[in-house]
């Protein structure tokens, strides 16, 4: 009961501090941006591949395969609003109100300190995944309408997103709990960094002419240490249209975004497990927090 | 339930809270009866606001115990009969005056309809009805003070916490506060007042504990308040040298100027000793006055004064 009045709080305070309307204005036009682009991108690309493959088989392919280009690379700006949304927007839920003293009058009301947490999490976890939803939705829509494709395992992939900006909003918490809002940040975001880098380093090191176990290992760490990259990567994957490229080739097109090994399924787990031990360490923090 | 309505409605035990190598509060011990309005009087850094926070269980203590209404510290459902103004009554600037009594009544776990029927009572009480709809960010201190204040009174506490509830306000503001701490002890409310006001602590109160270096240097009772020497005169008709004499066995720094005779006493239960052997000796007594000693000197002699805590 308190922690659904904390959500619908935090909901509340994202509203009227014009914080909610100022995302999905800004999200809405950044669709409208990369709709007008693609549209005319794509256009002029498949009068020249109809040009160029008049009549053969592989037109529809290549086609098929910039529409995924285009798709996957809308996906790659919105995943970085999305990282800015879930940790801009969380990193002073809890030091934000420890500073300006006005948690002192909400932590001695009858409820629990976790149910604070709880509630926090729960509305800005609302939020966050409306707001994944509504950019991926919106691009995936866009391609859709304009070239006819559409990407694969549509739900899983949008739930990686979602795992993904939640893994990073409870961390954000977590940090909360105990550094100041300025310091918060900093530390999310270079935990993020590091987690990016990781990934990067983890898909070159695997790739074949490379084949570096330590640098894999060491990304995998990373990916440990912050799952937002694995999960990403993981969406961009099972996304990603199989595309038959003549006889030499099956499954996604090795392209910017698909490269490299394919993240396991267990990384869903992993983030899940994640999330609940994140939670469960912001609890115990805030609980011996002096406040 | 019934424990709650016997046991006293705050009891400390060697509260203590170090800070790193600073220790803001070192061994608090004190018991608060219910129905009793309490002042917490110390000197700016005596830890009074830290003790208050070990109480309400926004600060951890490094070592001692604190009971509310008879429930554990950390019991966060001892909180639903206990109101509290932080001394830093900032509020969520964005909300409006109702809004802010909404949320903070749902805290409370207030049903929707009592939450109706009671905010719009609180705002009337602290002068606040006409601003309602209005954000709080556009409130001046004093008008947060009183919102604060209402706050406080949302569940109708049964023990209610105080930090410096005045200070933002003026004369009138003052009052008002003062009468509704009036109102709260006519209901039977426990108060526990932290002010470094103290003309406002002295018309309010029924007991004060003086605290200083984060302990309690002495508690008085203010309606029996003789404590240490308390200056007393009498207006005598007929007395000679040797009443003055027998005086002394009384008090001392007896002094005759007319017919007042001025001394000073120990303890209250040598006002009625005074009057029977002055009555007894043949001598007219027409006023024996107790000089209530203002808490102001009180607060002096007892806190400016080092080595009293011994």
């Amino acid at each position: 009961m308190n922690t659904i009045a904390i959500a619908r709080f935090t909901f509340q305070e994202a509203r009227r501090r014009r914080l909610l309307w100022l995302g999905i204005g800004l999200g809405l036009a950044f669709l409208a941006l990369f709709g007008l682009g693609f549209y005319f991108v794509f256009d002029d690309i498949r009068r020249s591949v109809i040009m160029d493959f008049v009549g053969s088989d592989e037109q529809e392919a290549m086609l098929g395969l910039v529409a995924n280009l285009f798709l996957m690379m809308g996906m790659f700006v919105v995943n970085f609003l999305v990282v800015l949304v879930a940790i801009l927007t969380t990193v002073g839920a809890i030091s934000g109100e420890i500073s300006s003293h006005t948690i002192q009058a909400i932590v001695t009301k009858p409820l629990r300190r976790s149910e604070i947490i709880l509630g926090k999490w729960l509305g800005h976890a609302l939020m966050v995944t409306f707001y994944i939803i509504m950019l991926t939705g919106g691009i995936i829509l866009i391609v859709k309408v304009i070239s006819g494709h559409s990407p694969n395992h549509l739900a899983e992939g949008l739930g990686l997103y979602v795992l993904e900006g939640l893994v990073l909003m409870s961390v954000s918490i977590l940090g909360g709990t105990r550094l100041s809002t300025m310091a918060n940040g900093v530390l999310v975001f270079m935990i993020y960094g590091l987690a990016f880098v990781g990934g990067w380093v983890e898909q070159i090191a695997s790739l074949p002419f490379v084949n570096s176990d330590t640098a894999v290992t060491i990304g995998s760490l990373a990916g440990k240490l912050l799952p937002s990259e694995v999960l990403w990567r993981r969406a961009s994957h099972v996304m990603a249209p199989s595309i038959s490229l003549g006889t030499d080739f099956e499954g996604p097109p090795p392209f910017l975004f698909t490269f490299g090994r394919e993240p396991s399924s267990s990384v869903v787990l992993y983030a899940l497990v994640y999330i609940v031990v994140i939670l469960v360490l912001a609890f115990v923090s805030f609980q011996r927090r002096d406040l | 339930m019934a424990e709650s309505l016997s046991a006293p409605a705050i009891v400390t035990e060697n509260l203590r809270k170090r800070f790193g190598k600073k220790v803001a509060v070192a061994g608090l011990t004190l018991s608060v009866e219910q129905g009793e309005v309490f002042g917490f009087l110390g000197p700016n850094g005596a830890g009074k606001t830290t003790a208050v926070k070990m109480m309400l269980g926004l600060v951890r203590p490094t070592a001692g115990e604190a009971r509310l209404l008879g429930a554990a510290r950390n019991d966060w459902r001892a909180r639903r009969k206990v109101g509290f103004l932080p001394e830093h009554f900032r509020f969520h600037e964005w909300l409006r005056a109702d809004e802010f009594l909404d949320v903070h009544g749902q805290l409370y776990g207030m049903p929707s309809a009592e939450r109706k029927k009671r905010i719009p009572e609180l705002l009337k009480l602290v002068g606040l009805e006409q601003d309602a709809r209005r954000r709080i960010g556009q409130f001046s201190k004093g008008m947060l003070q009183r919102v604060g204040l209402a706050q406080a009174l949302l569940n109708r506490p049964q023990l209610l916490f105080l930090d410096e509830p005045t200070s933002g306000l003026d004369p009138l503001g003052r009052r008002l506060v003062r009468d509704i701490i009036r109102r709260q002890r006519d209901l039977g409310v426990t108060v526990f007042l932290n002010s470094h006001l103290l003309s406002e602590v002295e018309v309010t109160c029924d007991r004060v504990a003086f605290i200083d270096e984060g302990q309690v240097v002495q508690i008085a009772d203010l309606h029996t308040m003789i404590s240490g020497d308390t200056e007393v005169e009498l207006r005598l008709g007929g007395f000679t040298s040797e009443t003055i004499e027998g005086l002394n066995q009384f008090g001392h720094g007896v002094r005759a100027d007319g017919d007042r005779v001025t001394m000073f006493v120990e303890e209250a239960e040598q006002l009625p000793a005074i009057a029977r052997w002055v009555v007894a000796q043949d001598v007219a007594l027409y006023a024996l006055t107790p000089r209530r000693l203002s808490l102001e000197e009180l607060f002096v002699r007892i806190v400016g004064k080092e080595g009293v805590v011994a």
